[in-house]
C-alpha cells in the first residue's frame, strides 16, 4: 500500500466518523453487522482498539496534568495557602497546604500516569494498532482478540490504579521508581500500604496488556523480514516506527521488572543483617 | 456555586472549541478539499517557522535569565572537572540541538505541499546510514568515557591521607561519624541501635569503637580528601552535595563510599556568595518517605587548625553512651522510635 492510498483511507474514515454519522465508518472490512458491544466496547478492529487507547490515555493525561498543576501550586508558592486545595483533597491539605505525604503521593502518581498510562500505553497503544496495520497493508493486527485482551488488561489496571487514589491511606508515594525498602514496608512510608499494592497490582495488569499488545506489534515486522523484503517500500515504513515502539515498550516492561530485581539484594541483605551490617 | 460555574466555563469552551472545529470543517467542503488543505498547509507552515524562532529566542531569554540563580563556582576539585564534564555535554548536545531544530522546522516549511511539487522518495543510502550512525556513536562513547572516568576516580580508593568520615542515613535526619584519634571505625550491628545511646549500633567490645564520636555537623578540613562511608538504617537515601557537584546513594546492607576535596572553607565562600549566611548542605536527594524534604545537614569546612579544636571539644559516643546508662537506665529500655527498624525485625523473625 502506498503512502497516499494510506492517507486518503484514513482521512476519509476521519471524514465519515465525525459528519455524516455513518454507522457503517469502518466499511473498509467486509460487511456484517456489529452489535454495540462487539463495535465500541469489545471491538476487536485495530482502529476502534487505538481509539479506545486514545481515549483511555487522554482521561489519564488529564488527570496527570491536574495532579502536577497542584503539587507545583504548592511548590512555586510554599507561602501560600490555596483554600481550593482543601476542597480538592481535604484533609490531605488542611487549610490549604498540601501535606508531605500528599505531596509525594501526587508527584509519584504523576510519575506514574504519564510514563505508564499516557507515554506507554496512551501513545504506542494508539499508534501502533492504528499504524501498522495500514502501513503493512494488513486488515488488522496478527491477533486481533489478543489486542483487544490487551486494551481490556490495561482498561483494568486503569481502574485499580483509580481505585489506589481513594484508599484511606492513600495511593503510592514513593517515587514512580518504587524503589524497596520504602515501597515494601508500610510502617516506612503511609503510601506503602495498601496503595502500593494496588499500584503493584495495577502493574501486574498493565504489564500483561503491554506483553499481549507487544507480542502483536512485533509480530509483523517479523513476517516482513522473511516475506516481504521485495517490498522495500512497506519495509522502511515499518522500520521507522518499529524502531520507535520496540523502544517504548521494552524500555518500561524492562524497567518495572528490574527495579525490584535490582534493588532485590539491597532488601535482602537487610533482612540478613548478620552478613550485611556488620561489614565494618 | 463557584465550583458549578467553574464547570460551566469548562463546558463552554469545550462547546466553542468544538463549533470551531465543526464549522472550519463545513469551510472546507465548501471551498473543496484540496484548496483547504493547501491553505492549511500553508498556515502550519509558517506556525512552525513562528515556533522555531520564538523557541530559540526563548531558550537564549531563560538562559540569560537565570544564569545568576544558578549553584556557582564548584567548592571540589572534583567538582571542577564534574562541571567540566557538564559544560563539554552542553556544548556538544546544544550544537546538535540547534542544529536538528532548525533543520526539523525549516524542512517542514520549505517542502509544504504545493501546487506542482511532488515528494521525492527516497528510500535508502547506506552512506547517510552509516554517518548519522557512527558520529553519535563516536560523540556518545566520549561522553561516556568521560562520566566513567569521573565516576572510577571518585568511587575509587581515597589518597592514603584522607580523612574518614561515616554518613548513616535514617527517616529523617543523617547520622555522621568520625573515626577519633586511631583514625579507624570500630564495628556495628545492628541489633545494638538505641535511638538514645547508640544511633548507628557500635559494637561496645570492639577497641576501635571506644575513641569513636558522632556528630551533629559534619567538619571538614579544607583541601584535605574525605572519604564518606556511606550507610543507611532504613531506606534508600542518598547523600547529595550540590555545592562539591555530587551525591552517592545510601543504601541499606550496602556501604558505598565516595572521596572529596574541599576547596574552600565555609568563610571563604560566605565571601564568594556574597551571602553572610551561606552553609554547605547535605540534602537527601532519594525519596526516603513523608519527612524528605526535611532531611538535611550541615557541613562545616575549616581550616586543619580550627578543625583540630573542634576534634578536642568532641566526647566520644562510647563515653555519652555509658555516662547516660549509669545514672539514667529508662531511655535504653524505652522502644526505638523508628519504626521501620521494628518492621524490618519482625520480618527477619
Amino acid at each position: 500500500m502506498s503512502n497516499e492510498a494510506t492517507l486518503h483511507s484514513h482521512q476519509h474514515e476521519v471524514t465519515h466518523g465525525t459528519v455524516a454519522h455513518d454507522d457503517h465508518g469502518n466499511g473498509h472490512h467486509e460487511h456484517h453487522e456489529d452489535s454495540f458491544i462487539s463495535k465500541y466496547v469489545f471491538s476487536m478492529d485495530h482502529k476502534m482498539i487505538a481509539k479506545q487507547f486514545l481515549i483511555t490515555g487522554i482521561i489519564w493525561a488529564i488527570i496527570g496534568a491536574a495532579f502536577s498543576v497542584i503539587f507545583r501550586l504548592q511548590l512555586a508558592f510554599p507561602d501560600t495557602s490555596f483554600p481550593i486545595l482543601e476542597t480538592l483533597l481535604g484533609h490531605w491539605a488542611k487549610g490549604g497546604r498540601i501535606t508531605p505525604e500528599a505531596y509525594y503521593a501526587l508527584v509519584t502518581m504523576h510519575g506514574t500516569i504519564l510514563v505508564f498510562f499516557v507515554l506507554t500505553a496512551g501513545l504506542s497503544g494508539t499508534f501502533s494498532n492504528l499504524l501498522i496495520p495500514l502501513q503493512v497493508g494488513a486488515r488488522d493486527m496478527a491477533s486481533p482478540f489478543m489486542n483487544m485482551l490487551s486494551y481490556w488488561f490495561f482498561f483494568l489496571a486503569s481502574l485499580v490504579m483509580i481505585a489506589s487514589l481513594f484508599v484511606q491511606t492513600g495511593p503510592a508515594s514513593g517515587g514512580w521508581t518504587s524503589y524497596p525498602p520504602l515501597s515494601a514496608l508500610g510502617d516506612a512510608s503511609i503510601g506503602s500500604k495498601i496503595g502500593m499494592d494496588l499500584w503493584l497490582t495495577s502493574m501486574a495488569l498493565f504489564v500483561v496488556s503491554q506483553l499481549l499488545g507487544g507480542l502483536n506489534y512485533i509480530y509483523y515486522p517479523e513476517h516482513a523480514y522473511q516475506g516481504y523484503e521485495h517490498d522495500q517500500d512497506t519495509f522502511d515504513h515499518l522500520v521507522f516506527l518499529l524502531h520507535c515502539r520496540t523502544g517504548c515498550i521494552i524500555l518500561p516492561c524492562t524497567a518495572v521488572r528490574l527495579h525490584p530485581a535490582a534493588d532485590g539484594p539491597s532488601c535482602r541483605h537487610q533482612l540478613l543483617p548478620e552478613r550485611a551490617v556488620r561489614s565494618r | 456555586m463557584s465550583g458549578f460555574l467553574a464547570v460551566l466555563v469548562v463546558v463552554l469552551i469545550f462547546i466553542v472549541i468544538f463549533q470551531i472545529a465543526k464549522a472550519s470543517e463545513y469551510v472546507s467542503i465548501l471551498k473543496g478539499e484540496k484548496k483547504a488543505r493547501q491553505q492549511n498547509n500553508r498556515i502550519n507552515g509558517f506556525l512552525l517557522i513562528a515556533f522555531l524562532v520564538l523557541g530559540l529566542i526563548g531558550v537564549y531569554y531563560c538562559n540569560e535569565l537565570l544564569k545568576g540563580k544558578i549553584l556557582g563556582e564548584a567548592a571540589s576539585e572534583q567538582g571542577d572537572s564534574i562541571d567540566n564534564m557538564i559544560m563539554w555535554t552542553l556544548y556538544i548536545t546544544g550544537i546538535v540541538f540547534v542544529v536538528t531544530q532548525i533543520l526539523l522546522f525549516w524542512f517542514a516549511f520549505k517542502y509544504q505541499e504545493r501546487e506542482g511539487q511532488k515528494a521525492y522518495y527516497f528510500p535508502h543510502n547506506n552512506k547517510l546510514e552509516v554517518i548519522w550512525t557512527v558520529i553519535p556513536a563516536i560523540a556518545l562513547t566520549v561522553l561516556v568515557a568521560i562520566g566513567l572516568r569521573h565516576w572510577f576516580r571518585i568511587t575509587s580508593e581515597a589518597p592514603k591521607d584522607a580523612m574518614v568520615v561515616e554518613i548513616t542515613g535514617k527517616q529523617f535526619n543523617w547520622l555522621i561519624r568520625y573515626p577519633g584519634k586511631d583514625g579507624q571505625l570500630g564495628s556495628k550491628f545492628f541489633k545494638n541501635i538505641n535511638d538514645a545511646t547508640n544511633p548507628v549500633g557500635q559494637d561496645w567490645d570492639d577497641n576501635l569503637n571506644k575513641d569513636d564520636f558522632m556528630a551533629t555537623e559534619m567538619h571538614l578540613v579544607v583541601g584535605k580528601p574525605v572519604k564518606l562511608i556511606i550507610g543507611s538504617r532504613d531506606v534508600v537515601h542518598d547523600v547529595g552535595l550540590a555545592h562539591f557537584r555530587m551525591k552517592m546513594d545510601a543504601v541499606p546492607g550496602i556501604p558505598t563510599t565516595m572521596w572529596i576535596t574541599p576547596k574552600f572553607t565555609t568563610e571563604q565562600m560566605k565571601e564568594k556568595t556574597g551571602n553572610p549566611d551561606f552553609i554547605y548542605e547535605i540534602s537527601c536527594d532519594q525519596m526516603c518517605g513523608s519527612g524528605h524534604y526535611s532531611m538535611k545537614a550541615n557541613i562545616v569546612v575549616e581550616t586543619q587548625k580550627e578543625f583540630d579544636a573542634w576534634v578536642a571539644k568532641q566526647k566520644s559516643q562510647y563515653e555519652l553512651a555509658h555516662a547516660s546508662a549509669t545514672p539514667a537506665p529508662a531511655p535504653q529500655q524505652e522502644p526505638a522510635k523508628d519504626t521501620t527498624q521494628k518492621a524490618v525485625a519482625a520480618i527477619v523473625h
